[in-house]
């Protein structure tokens, strides 16, 4: 906190000896002159005197105090207006230090609204600090969100306390003993306290929970960074108590009809505390998910977020309604209530930022967003999904939807405790059914120890690929830079497993070598990701970079089907043994224990319970296909369409250069090899897939044998498999909870468009080239879908 | 007659550095102006000595007033023709603010009894330039500014 608040002694003219920091009113020589002097003899050549380590970025890095650009605390008079005239000429106007920070309630700069506060005021207060928590929420530092609101100030807050609280004064906490404790203090200001109470309690429970979860570097969420004191609430449960009492206190007051006039504001004030009190309950249950429990606590915190998503909902139109006749009383009340400069002071070098909060009804809107992401993003996660396909398949949006900081962090904190994931199931269990899944993994293979050796490896590197999909996009590309060489070094291990265990298991069949087919899908589809990221995020952005992209995909998503296929291939040679032997031995197949549902506590120990085995190898292995079976389905056949869309888009660019209409990039410092080997850098120690060099790319894409009537058709040809393969995976999609689909229906459609769209542009491209045109323009557009551009031609 | 012999001589009637500078060129002694020349130093006696000075400065703590009366203190890293100052190492900016400023909207305001408060407030920043534009004063604490001249002293000597 600046130091503040200390009177000056005449307050015109400093002394000459200033007190300072280091001596206590040591004696001072005025060195003005010399100072000047030497700096006037300064010359071109020799600019400066300066340290030895002074550099450049010192003195980029250094203020300029008084300047209105870099130094926040420069702020226009004329900001501390209640009404702002008309501004003069920026050079002109005055500029002040911000606001102070109260100093409590009766601050000397200017109290704070507090004995004249009325119940429409204490509503647009309430309304303001969703509107501030909102903010914090979507990226704002606590001084520019939370604590631009004056009230929420430990000083101020600890003053409303003390003359709130019914039990302060020695008398009162007698009386208190003897009957009920009268409420002190008006409606209007209890609500705002109750308000505020919750405000900051949130801010520090979202900090608790961003600052647990670790996958958002920047410390704005934190009230330390700027040395903020939070009050501090007297008892556990403080501030819930406080609320719950007013909210209780509301309902009874607002029966009395004609006590107050606006029963709106009331019902505002009503719906904003409940919403925020049923956010904090959810969220602080959420963070602490433990024992046996987890799915009452986990169901509870559901229906606590569905409920104030409702509360929220329903404030929406009272609050139009209350802005509709809002008095300019109020407006008076909340400038002097909020100050975006107050905290100035705080931030030092950084640079200045002008502080925006949304309008009330987006705000809101947009609260009602981020309360439902906590909701689909995390309870419904941890409720229902119960594999590792499934995990992956409810993240994926989580990740593509760029789902809010706090909804990331409660399903990180949540991702893995008390050993298990989602504190429920054992992660080697889960990855040994998921390896089931697709390709039908054997007892005599799941049971031996070199497997429980080689899954405990794989917890870590499995826990990651889940764990990347919490962190927003652009930390995903760089996570996946590490992930690359750990999986990457995973392969030999697995291969060395696989050989292991086949000769452990004494089979003279051919190997099959589950275990590495699992590691390379996995590394593949990591790969995919990775080039994929580097379209969305425009790291690869003109045509030549698109074409090289959409090549190398199309070189993956083959090697990953190639590897799909190989499982699915195992699992459907098992599955016709299986039967062969029922037909053959139908007796020694029936029966099995049901597996006995539970968690698994302590090391992550593969289940080695035959009946558990044998129930799960007739379930993988039944002709029926499971709905898990329709899910992996449906997934393989996005993958597909997805192989072939690339394919479409790299012919289509090819045909493109062959009709000269993309001009080549000429460079004066880098090269097109130089730029490829920089996009896939991370792929060069990957063993397997082999790394492709430029040289190959080169090769592949090489289509000059062909005509270019062939090569539109060819392209062509490719989207429309593309399209019929969409066409397909939907109509199985309609079987499918929609939780579990792994692509969302609005994304189905976009990446139908966009075979569509560049069939027809394929048409238009024939048709100028028939006609000899040259010189058409030429758009890429990524607004239908993010990873597939479409190439229009106009 | 050397600087520290000088500063000696000074004691019991202690003046500002400036004077000191005005002094020694008034001295005339020859054997310290033969030095600089032969030096090949073609800045006047006083701006090299007061150079030299502010070279000793660096590194060390000072006070700056700007026109609007606020100070920064600060450790004193670098300065240039347009005597802009650069000071690092935890600088506190002082100010005075009048309460009147904030008082737009407080009714007391407009009472004919109302008073003008000021406060003094202070900041802390990383670094900060101070543009030459605004500097009014730069102050050094006495100690150290002793302590520079009897380094310099024995430099010449």
């Amino acid at each position: 906190m600046p130091e503040s608040n200390i009177p000056a002694s005449d307050g015109k003219d400093l002394p000459e000896t200033v007190g300072h920091d280091f001596q206590p009113k040591a004696a001072m020589v005025d060195i003005t002159t010399m100072l000047k002097d030497a700096a006037s003899a300064l010359t071109f050549e020799s600019p400066m005197i300066h340290t030895d380590s002074f550099n450049l970025q010192d003195s980029m890095a250094a203020l300029e105090i008084m300047d209105q650009k870099m130094d926040c605390c420069e702020v226009p008079a004329s900001a501390m207006l209640i009404e702002p005239t008309e501004q003069q000429n920026d050079k002109d106007e005055r500029m002040i230090f911000p606001r102070p920070a109260p100093t409590g309630l009766d601050d000397v700069i200017d109290a704070l609204p507090w004995d004249e506060l009325t119940i429409e005021d204490a509503a647009f207060i309430a309304l303001e600090n969703v509107i501030r928590l909102e903010s914090l929420l979507s990226g704002s530092s606590v001084v520019e969100s939370t604590y631009t609101c004056l009230y929420s100030h430990k000083v101020v807050l600890e003053d409303m306390h003390k003359r709130l609280d019914p039990c302060m004064s020695l008398t009162e906490q007698m009386k208190a003993i003897m009957q009920t404790p009268t409420q002190k203090g008006t409606m209007a200001q209890r609500s705002v306290f109750a308000s505020t109470l919750l405000l900051v309690e949130l801010t520090d429970l979202v900090r608790g929970v961003i600052l647990n979860a670790d996958i958002y570097e920047e410390e704005d969420f934190g009230t330390s960074t700027f040395n903020i004191a939070s009050f501090r609430r007297p008892s556990e449960g403080f501030t819930l108590k406080i609320v719950l009492d007013e909210i209780s206190s509301i309902e009874e007051e607002s029966t009395k009809l004609d006590q107050y006039d606006n029963q709106d504001a009331l019902e505002a004030i009503r719906l904003t505390l409940s919403f925020q009190k049923d956010l904090m309950v959810a969220v602080s249950s959420l963070a602490r998910l433990s024992g046996k429990t987890i799915r009452k606590e986990v169901e509870a915190a559901q229906q606590s977020i569905k409920s104030a998503k409702k509360k929220l909902q329903d404030s929406v139109p009272i609050f139009a309604r209350l802005k509709e006749k809002q008095s300019d009383s109020v407006k008076v009340i909340l400038r002097r209530t909020f100050d975006p400069f107050v905290n100035r002071p705080l931030v030092g070098n950084s640079p200045v930022r002008t502080i925006v909060f949304r309008d009330a009804i987006d705000a809101t809107n947009e609260m009602i967003r981020m309360v439902d992401e906590v909701d689909w993003c995390v309870c419904k996660v941890i409720l229902k999904a119960n594999s590792l396909g499934r995990i992956r398949r409810m993240m994926r949006p989580v990740s593509s939807e760029s789902a809010n900081i706090l909804t990331r962090s409660l399903l990180v904190l949540n991702l893995y405790f008390d050993e298990l994931i989602f504190g429920q199931y054992s992660l080697p269990e889960m990855i040994v059914r998921y390896m089931r899944q697709l390709s039908h993994v054997p007892d005599s293979i799941v049971n031996l120890p070199t497997t429980d050796a080689f899954l405990n490896r794989l917890c870590k590197p499995v826990y990651d690929t889940l764990k990347l999909m919490a962190l927003n996009r652009n930390r995903q590309r760089s996570y996946l830079d590490i992930m690359l060489g750990d999986w990457s070094a995973l392969r030999e291990e697995a291969y060395i497993a696989d050989m292991t265990n086949h000769q452990d298991s004494g089979s003279h069949s051919e190997l099959q070598p589950h275990f590495s087919v699992y590691v390379i899908s996995t590394t593949i589809e990591l790969m995919d990701n990775y080039v994929d990221l580097g379209v969305e995020l425009e790291l690869l952005c003109n045509e030549h970079e698109l074409t090289i992209a959409y090549w190398y995909r199309d070189f993956l998503l083959s090697s990953l089907l190639t590897q799909l296929n190989t499982m699915r291939r195992y699992k459907l040679d098992a599955k016709k043994q299986v039967h062969q032997d029922a037909e053959q031995f139908p007796a020694t197949v029936s029966g099995g224990k049901p597996q006995k549902g539970g968690k698994k506590k302590g090391k992550n120990k593969v289940s080695v319970s035959n009946g558990a085995s044998n129930r799960t190898n007739r379930d993988d292995l039944s002709i029926t296909p499971t709905v898990e079976d329709i899910e992996e389905e449906v997934e393989y056949l996005f993958l597909n369409a997805k192989r072939f869309l690339c394919r479409g888009i790299v012919r289509f660019f090819v045909s493109l250069n062959q009709a000269g209409l993309i001009k080549e990039n000429s460079f004066d410092f880098t090269s097109n090899e130089i730029i490829y080997q920089k996009r896939f850098e991370p792929f060069i120690d990957i063993h397997q897939p082999p790394y492709l060099t430029y040289d190959d790319y080169l090769k592949g894409s090489d289509f000059t044998k062909l005509t270019q009537n062939n090569l539109v058709s060819a392209s062509s040809d490719s989207f429309g498999v593309a399209k019929s393969l969409i066409d397909q995976a939907l109509k199985h999609m309609s079987k499918l909870d929609p939780d579990f689909l792994p692509i969302q229906v609005e994304e189905v459609k976009q990446l139908s468009k966009v075979c569509v769209a560049n069939s027809v542009y394929l048409q238009r491209l024939k048709q100028l080239t028939v006609g000899g045109k040259t010189n058409a323009k030429l758009t890429l557009d990524m607004a239908t879908h993010k990873h597939f551009c479409t190439i229009k031609l106009g | 007659m050397n600087l520290l012999a000088l500063q000696i001589s000074c004691q019991e009637q202690p003046i500002g550095p400036h004077r000191i500078i005005q002094h020694l060129a008034s001295c005339r002694d020859t054997a310290f102006r033969k030095e600089m020349v032969e030096e090949g130093s073609t800045l006047p006696l006083s701006s090299s000595l007061a150079t030299q000075y502010v070279q000793e400065l660096l590194g060390e703590k000072i006070v700056c007033t700007l026109d609007d009366g606020r100070t920064v203190k600060g450790t004193f890293i670098c300065v240039d023709r347009l005597s802009n100052i650069i000071l690092t190492n935890n600088v506190v900016e002082e100010r005075t603010i009048h309460t009147a400023d904030y008082s737009q909207y407080k009714k007391s305001s407009l009472s004919p009894s109302y008073i003008d408060t000021q406060l003094s407030m202070k900041r802390h920043l990383g670094q900060a330039m101070i543009p030459g534009s605004r500097l009014v004063k730069v102050e050094l604490e006495e100690t150290t500014h002793e302590k520079i001249l009897k380094s310099l002293a024995r430099e010449s000597s």
